[in-house]
């Protein structure tokens, strides 16, 4: 890991006026929604009206959207990578300074509403749901920020978003396919139909593992250790993410020669 | 004057040196042969010119030497390790032509940045930058700026400071006058020569030919990607060279044609034009030149300048060059 690659991230993004604007209105949105919530109805708190831990996406995004994508539009990566520098450390370092930035976002948010939560409904002050929701939010941080990496290493620029969002597009479609096959079952085709709906179902759960993680923390917290798979799958997750990255950006030549 | 870094060490290597070894490099599938069965050496210690049309292979040479590319076949050395090793890119500064800055950075951060990426120690770190930002000439009120608000001169002064950090033993350069004013130009021109004398490897692809000739020792000519022929800038020419030679007019010493045209004779020279203060003459290669201004100081002719009409390099560009259209082949 490198410090010097994390803190120019960092940096980077706070010399960005639009991603700024955009992080202070991902702050005060939910928070203002919840509350407004909150006092319309204090007596019947609960703590389905924390923000869900979901919302860490949207940190990861906007930290993490063209992350080494810009770098390579702009050019600067090859100056960089002429510095005793290894792609593994560029790469991780990029991940980690993603993924921390996007995790102090989002806990700092669960912070704020928790300590409204608090005033409005003493009772919720000290509820280990929050603990669990801002264990997952560090987790998807991090999660969201490796897929990103992996994405950002592919294309340049903010061409990441681009994909994921054909990526999500893919999912919708393929979740209409699979409804409408298992609509019609049997039939001639209906080998290939179940093969359809097999492998619509695999790469729509694919989907949903990276984009929309169920991060087991309350049962690993409530001491359900059998839910440890599910952590580790999604640390796998993580992995197989950053070395695709690390993979990729190795054979990658970085010259405007070829131009 | 400006100041001048810790001098690099020399390396004692055997295999110290830039070796390059029948190198191809490809592009498109291999449609577009960018370097053909390219070699050369680059000794410690040498500054070494890259001279070409456009589309020669240079910037894609240097990109190969900086581990940016891959080649296809052949073999590269620096100080014995491959360019994309880590530890070789400890010792090369590399300052590309088309300057890609992070440009939301003021000038002193970026160099500092590049200084934290370099390895180098934090405790010299503003002391450093700042050195090296005052040794390439970039005004001070400038290293506060952000990047984007620089002229192209500017920049390029940051990119030169960026290639020194860290006292590279191998300076890689591509076009580092480029876009410059005057002033701009003879600062990169003292700083090469500064350079040098420190014992720095040079390698400098330029499409200026002052500037190689002045500063490089050894030349290599690249056309479609293959070096055609290697020039030794310190080695006496052979063949015809024109001057034009201007003296003193206003001491009251009158020299006329037919003198001079005498004091020329005995040095195998012929003087082609005569003015009042000056003559064009032709001689037979740097030995002859010098022997025709030692007759004409040893005649009495007060000189105060010996001008080529053309320069060495240029004449080479010219005969390598000017035969071939420049334009990439395709295979």
């Amino acid at each position: 890991m490198n410090r010097a690659v994390c803190i120019t991230t960092w940096r980077e993004f706070k010399s960005n006026k639009i991603r700024l604007i955009m992080l202070f209105l991902l702050f005060v949105a939910p928070l203002f929604q919840y509350t407004v919530q909150r006092c319309q109805s204090p007596e019947s708190m609960t703590q389905d009206l924390i923000t869900p831990s979901g919302v860490a996406i949207a940190y990861a995004l906007l930290w993490g959207a063209g992350v080494i994508g810009r770098e390579m539009q702009h050019g600067t990566i090859s100056l960089v990578l002429a510095r005793p520098i290894s792609i593994v450390s560029y790469v991780l370092s990029k991940w980690f300074a993603v993924g921390l930035a996007a995790s102090v976002c989002a806990f700092q948010a669960l912070l704020v509403e928790h300590l409204i939560s608090a005033v409005f409904c003493p009772s919720l002050a000290f509820d280990p749901e929050f603990l669990v929701n801002g264990a997952e939010r560090v987790l998807i941080c991090f999660g969201t920020a490796a897929f990103l990496t992996f994405l950002s290493s592919l294309v340049s620029g903010l061409k990441d978003l681009a994909l994921l969002a054909g990526l999500l597009f893919l999912h919708s479609i393929s979740s209409a396919a699979i409804q409408i096959l298992e609509y019609f079952p049997g039939g001639r085709s209906g080998n290939m139909a179940e093969q359809a709906i097999h492998i619509g179902t695999v790469f729509a759960q694919g989907i949903v593992f990276v984009l929309y993680p169920c991060v087991p923390v309350g049962y690993l917290i409530a001491g359900n250790y059998n839910e440890i798979i599910s952590l580790l799958s999604y640390a796998t997750m993580i992995t197989v993410f950053l070395s695709l990255s690390i993979f990729v950006l190795t054979r990658k030549e970085f010259s405007y020669a070829a131009e | 004057m400006t100041e001048t870094l810790a001098e690099p060490t020399v390396p004692k290597l055997e295999n110290a040196g830039i070796f390059v070894k029948s190198v191809t490099k490809t592009y498109r599938g291999g449609k577009v042969k960018a370097l053909n069965n390219l070699s050369l050496e680059v000794r410690p210690g040498e500054a070494f010119g890259l001279v070409g049309p456009n589309g020669a292979g240079k910037t894609t040479f240097l990109s190969c030497l900086m581990g940016f590319l891959r080649i296809d076949s052949g073999e590269i050395t620096i100080d014995g390790q491959a360019p994309d090793d880590l530890a070789t890119r400890r010792l090369v500064g590399y300052l590309p032509e088309r300057l890609t800055f992070d440009r939301w950075m003021s000038g002193r951060d970026y160099l500092n940045y590049h200084h934290e990426l370099a390895g180098m120690p934090a405790n010299t770190r503003q002391a450093d930058c700042e050195k090296l930002l005052t040794r390439v000439q970039l005004d001070p009120a400038a290293w506060v700026k952000p990047v984007r608000k620089y002229s192209r001169g500017m920049l390029q002064r940051l990119g030169f400071a960026q290639a020194l950090i860290g006292s590279p033993r191998y300076l890689l350069l591509d076009e580092p006058a480029s876009g410059m004013d005057p002033v701009g130009v003879m600062v990169v021109r003292d700083l090469l020569r500064q350079l040098k004398e420190e014992g720095m490897t040079i390698l400098l692809n330029s499409h200026q030919l002052d500037q190689i000739e002045s500063t490089c020792d050894r030349v290599a000519f690249l056309k479609d990607g293959t070096v055609i022929k290697i020039e030794d800038m310190r080695a006496a020419t052979v063949g015809e060279e024109y001057h034009t030679i201007r003296w003193l007019i206003d001491n009251g010493a009158d020299f006329s044609n037919e003198s001079l045209s005498k004091i020329a004779a005995q040095a195998q020279a012929k003087v082609l034009e005569y003015e009042n203060g000056q003559i064009k003459c032709v001689t037979e290669g740097s030995a002859a030149t010098a022997e025709l201004v030692k007759a004409l100081v040893l005649g009495g002719v007060p000189i105060i300048e010996v001008r080529p009409d053309e320069r060495r390099l240029e004449r080479l560009f010219k005969q390598e060059s000017i035969s071939g259209s420049g334009k990439r082949k395709d295979v």
